[in-house]
Parts: structure tokens; C-alpha cells; sequence
């Protein structure tokens, strides 16, 4: 499966296998200076989920991914572009917010990782792979107001 | 992550903050600090470290509800300065955005109380961008 197969499969059958890469198939599912942002990382262990003043809204369209008759997921995947394959704008948004004026940063990326199993003590090498995004700026919450935040896609 | 000990790949964990009451999907806020962007070159880091985070072990057992168990995941994306830049336009969703395709890369684990995983290596970027956008009540 290459990268134009998935584009032009329904949200169902991109479910059940990941992105091709090379020889490796991986996850489906997926699969200025206006704001200053931070002046620097936070230390790491300073970085933790906080609530916001007040929450973003959804946003309105999104991905069956579970097919034609089943719910609507409040996200588009794969939420970019394919090269050289799909030129409708329609299913490019990698936010998953609305109301929103801001930064915007998506990665698709896998690769090999170390997998422990604390009870058998078995050591195995896996395929990973991620769909991370981050969403920066100015929005309008649920309760009507303006806000600032940032928000994250694990 | 994915198990591929037999002819196919096995989804084995999927870390994922859940989808919120109102609709959200696998969102949730942040500290400002985990993120830092250089709009001007398009580059950006995004981190999180310790972070709780359920474990669903795969898309469909997350997206229909199904059980998870408590995890906590560290984490670091990185993308890389490029000037590939990209617009598009929406108007049915009334968004726009500008975009600059680049590479990224991530380093990656998350535990359970059972399971640990981290990250070895990077394979090729699948496909990364950061950019700027506008939508809802901000498209015009």
C-alpha cells in the first residue's frame, strides 16, 4: 500500500493498516513572530497538561473513520497535503480547534522503538509511529470569550 | 506501536488523551512552554515530559469507547527550518492556513504499569508541516 492507495481509501480500511514507508507498512490513522511564544523550553519536567481559561470548540467536520454510517470524528486525517496526490484543500486542516488564529504544527513519523513487558521481562524491537500536532493562539472558547492557549494532539 | 513479529504489523498500544465530551479529539491543553515556534524559518519543538496519558492499545478500541489503562508519556518533536511554503484555502470550513512542509523528528516513550516502550531511531518524515492559521469566526 503506498501513500495514493491511502488517500483514496475510506476512513474504514485506513483503520486497519498503518502508512506504508519504504518497506515497512506503519500506523493508519491517521495517519510571524506575532505571538512570542515562549522564550525558551520550559524545563521538562515543568511541562504538564494544564486547563485553560476556558475550552476550545471542536472543530465542525472531520473523519469517519469507522465509515460512511458511523460517527464523525472531530479531526481530519491525514490532515496534510499528500504529494503529489491530493490537491483539494477540503481535508487539509491539522487543527482540531476552531475559532482559532494561530500556529499550527503536525508530524507524521515513525520508526524502530524498544518495547519492555515489566512481568515477562521480554525485550522486543517494535514499529512506531506518531501523529503529533501542537495548536498555539488566539481562539474563542465555548463560553463566547477570547483567549489565548496551546493545545496539543497526541 | 506495533508488534511485527508475524507477517503483519499488530497494534499493540495507543497513547491518547481520549475524546472529550464536547467532541475534541485526542486534544487537550497544554503549558505555553511545551511549545516553541520560529515562524519566520517554520521551525518548532513540541514537548511534553511525564505526561498522563491513557493507553487505548488500538485506534479502534480508541475511537469506540473502549477500555484504557493509565499511562505516562515523555516526549519531544522537532521540525526542522524549511521555506517550502504552502497555501490553502476552505471556505466550506471556513479556514485558511499557510504551511511550510519540512522533516521532523520525535523521540518518544510511554509506560504502563505492564509495558515500557521508548524510541531508537527515525525512519524518513512521512510527512511534517508547521504554519499559521485562521478559522471560524477569524476566516474572511
Amino acid at each position: 500500500m503506498n501513500s495514493r492507495e491511502i488517500h483514496s481509501m475510506p476512513g474504514e480500511s485506513l483503520l486497519a493498516r498503518p502508512h506504508y514507508h519504504g518497506s515497512v507498512t506503519r500506523r493508519q490513522f491517521l495517519q510571524a513572530g506575532a505571538i512570542a511564544l515562549a522564550a525558551g523550553l520550559a524545563p521538562l519536567d515543568a511541562v504538564a497538561k494544564v486547563r485553560p481559561a476556558a475550552d476550545p470548540r471542536p472543530i465542525w467536520y472531520g473523519t469517519q473513520f469507522l465509515g460512511p454510517s458511523g460517527p464523525l470524528f472531530h479531526a481530519q486525517a491525514p490532515g496534510y497535503p499528500i504529494p503529489d496526490t491530493d490537491t483539494d484543500p477540503a481535508t487539509h486542516d491539522p487543527a482540531t480547534i476552531t475559532d482559532f488564529n494561530g500556529f499550527v504544527g503536525l508530524a507524521y513519523v515513525g520508526g524502530q522503538g524498544t518495547h519492555h513487558d515489566h512481568g515477562t521481562g521480554q525485550t522486543t524491537t517494535v514499529y512506531w509511529e506518531v501523529d503529533m500536532r501542537f495548536m498555539v493562539g488566539e481562539y474563542v472558547a465555548q463560553d463566547g470569550h477570547h483567549n489565548h492557549g496551546t493545545f496539543g494532539f497526541v | 506501536m506495533y508488534d511485527q513479529s508475524g507477517q503483519q504489523l499488530e497494534q499493540i498500544h495507543d497513547y491518547n488523551p481520549g475524546i472529550a465530551p464536547d467532541g475534541r479529539f485526542w486534544t487537550q491543553a497544554f503549558d505555553p512552554r511545551s511549545v516553541k515556534v520560529n515562524p519566520g524559518i517554520a521551525s518548532a519543538i513540541y514537548q511534553a515530559q511525564k505526561l498522563p496519558m491513557p493507553d487505548f492499545h488500538d485506534f479502534v478500541n480508541a475511537v469506540t469507547g473502549g477500555p484504557s489503562v493509565p499511562g505516562v508519556v515523555s516526549f519531544r518533536v522537532e521540525w526542522e527550518p524549511s521555506r517550502d511554503r504552502h497555501h490553502y484555502r476552505y471556505a466550506p470550513n471556513r479556514w485558511e492556513g499557510t504551511f511550510v512542509q519540512t522533516n521532523a523528528t520525535c523521540t518518544w516513550s510511554g509506560s504502563t504499569a505492564e509495558t515500557s516502550f521508548s524510541t531508537d531511531t527515525n525512519d524518513p518524515t512521512i510527512f511534517a508541516e508547521v504554519g499559521h492559521e485562521k478559522s471560524g469566526v477569524f476566516f474572511s
